[in-house]
């Protein structure tokens, strides 16, 4: 009975195009979501969904069970940080372009804690992001789903009244701290494209 | 009491169905013992396994319980004797009697092994799996999905462990009618969500159509009256007491649920249960601050004033204050708020970007 439940599943999957499909990411400039330039790391893989989300883009390095690169790229006042599918009860919140960036960071923790994870923020600073002043931040997530003890570190920025945030996240244990330095150069080769 | 306790239930056999089930549920338990949502601070701990043994009394030896965070109103019991209370749930009891009244109806379930029931049931469902779901006591607030869908016990079964659990209360001191008093809480919070957002009753299904929270509390309530022993002490100091110390973060946790309606009626009941506290003022402060809609900048700046000059408000009652300043351009007051925030927190993770909103002026 089980088996058979499974089966079907599978051959329902397999008459559907895959949702997504994980690229390489190529060295040199890389435009993301259209309004954001970094620098490209080929340790990195981009992942290509048949129905892109515009103004979200999210990379990974070891696989998205572990770590993950977020873009969150012009987001307009009014819009959320990123359309949640499936959690339309759920009163999310928008941005707007008035706000400060413990309210932006306040915006990511909502996404983060949507499926009950815990969130802890960390230190906080002003930082230039993007060829704008804008603002660092780290935190600690307990993951819901696996219990795993994740680390992260995001930069934001708004300019012209849109908000531009990457945000990075992988377990606290050895893939943090061991992809921290290609974040960081990736986060300080930002810049946005009119 | 009208409730005869039954003697303490033997491990079962390995060999016999309920013997399985105990196996599965000891891993599980193994499993929630290193959960880092497990809140490990012993004289909590202590506490809720203190109210449960008064109630199980014979059975105390074999109830173990868990505190685990999670916002929703939710506790529940398995086979073997393993029971979590969710720190949603200890945030929303007003006294030990409530607490009692929810605690006593899952040791109500463990007593009469409902769930050995729902076990013949789920292997002729070919469900084994979903007998490791554990249940919760009400289900708009906590997993609804389960309730409506999966594994649960019947309202047969709902109405005995009650029905248990206020016999086992009375029987321990409390004052039953405490236990209707959870679901009259209850069920003002759904209506404020309802009331602020319009999709309470959508969401809450089974709460539209079957108006089963509205029932058990009735019968609670008419049971309730039958007991008597509406003099007695709920011990609301107890439990507040016991909570105190941990109840900052559950109430953040509370308010990441952006349920501001729920939120908004939970909080203005523990102000009205103790209104010389400064931390749940705060934290409705917050809840306008970030719910943000027409009216609450103001709501949010009064009810942060009104925290700050009361005792146990935290100090980034300072810092909100400072934002919603900042937010209507009034700099002045930024700097003199946020100042303060740096004067009681100076090594706060975000210091470093509060010295920079002083040193802009902006």
């Amino acid at each position: 009975m089980k088996r058979t439940m499974i089966l079907a599943a599978m051959l329902l999957l397999a008459g559907c195009a895959p949702p997504m499909a994980w690229v390489g990411v190529k060295p040199g400039p890389v435009r993301v979501c259209g309004h954001l330039t970094v620098q490209g790391d080929p340790d990195w893989s981009r992942m290509q969904r048949r129905a892109p989300e515009p103004g979200h883009d999210a990379w990974t390095m070891d696989g998205l069970p572990l770590d993950q690169l977020q873009f969150f790229v012009g987001i307009a006042s009014g819009d959320p940080l990123q359309v949640m599918a499936g959690h339309a009860g759920k009163q999310i919140p928008k941005f707007q372009k008035d706000m400060q960036a413990q309210e932006i960071i306040e915006l990511y923790e909502t996404l983060a804690t949507l499926d009950g994870s815990t969130f802890t923020r960390g230190r906080m600073a002003p930082a230039n992001f993007a060829g704008a002043p804008g603002f660092r931040f780290e935190f600690q997530r307990v993951r819901k789903g696996d219990e795993l003890m994740m680390k992260g570190v995001g930069y934001g920025s708004v300019q012209k009244d849109r908000l531009y945030l990457l945000v990075y996240e992988a377990p606290r244990i050895h893939y943090f701290a061991h992809n921290l330095p290609q974040v960081e150069a990736i986060a300080s080769s930002a810049k946005v494209v009119e | 009491m009208g409730y005869d306790l039954p003697p303490r239930l033997p491990r079962p056999d390995p060999h016999t169905d309920e013997g399985g089930l105990w196996a599965m549920l000891d891993r599980e338990e193994e499993r929630l013992k290193r959960s880092p949502f497990r809140v490990r601070e012993a004289g909590l701990n202590d506490y809720v396994h203190g109210v449960a043994c008064r109630l199980g009394q014979v059975h105390c030896p074999d109830l173990r319980t868990y505190v685990m965070r999670s916002p929703y109103f939710n506790a529940n019991m398995a086979a073997n004797g393993m029971m979590q209370v969710w720190t949603g749930l200890l945030l929303r009891t007003s006294n030990e009697a409530q607490l009692a009244a929810v605690v006593g109806h899952e040791i109500g379930h463990y007593l009469s092994r409902h769930s050995l029931a729902g076990l013949r049931d789920a292997k002729a469902r070919s469900a084994w799996a979903t007998m490791l779901m554990t249940i919760p006591i009400a289900g708009p607030l906590a997993a609804l999905g389960t309730l409506a869908g999966g594994f649960a016990y019947t309202r047969d079964q709902e109405r005995a462990a009650d029905s248990i659990g206020m016999d086992l209360m009375a029987a321990a001191g409390y004052p039953p009618m405490q236990a209707s008093m959870v679901w009259s809480n209850l069920i003002e919070e759904l209506a404020a969500e309802k009331d602020w957002s319009g999709d309470a009753g959508k969401r809450s299904y089974l709460f539209a159509t079957h108006p089963m929270e509205q029932e058990r509390q009735a019968a609670m309530a008419a049971k309730a009256r039958t007991l008597g022993l509406a003099d007695r002490d709920p011990a609301a100091g107890a439990l507040r007491q016991a909570i105190a110390p941990y109840r900052g973060p559950w109430l953040e946790d509370e308010l990441k649920r952006r349920r501001f309606g729920e939120s908004r009626a939970l909080l203005t009941r523990l102000r009205a249960d103790d209104p010389a506290d400064g931390e749940t003022a705060f934290f409705l402060g917050e809840l306008y601050r970030k719910r943000n809609e027409a009216g609450d900048p103001e709501r949010a700046l009064a009810t942060l004033e009104e925290a700050a000059a009361l005792p146990g408000a935290p100090p980034e009652v300072y810092r909100s204050m400072g934002m919603v300043h900042q937010k209507a351009g009034r700099i002045p007051e930024m700097k003199s708020a946020f100042a303060r925030y740096l004067e009681a927190k100076p090594g706060a993770e975000d210091a470093e970007m509060i010295r920079s909103y002083l040193e802009q002026g902006s």
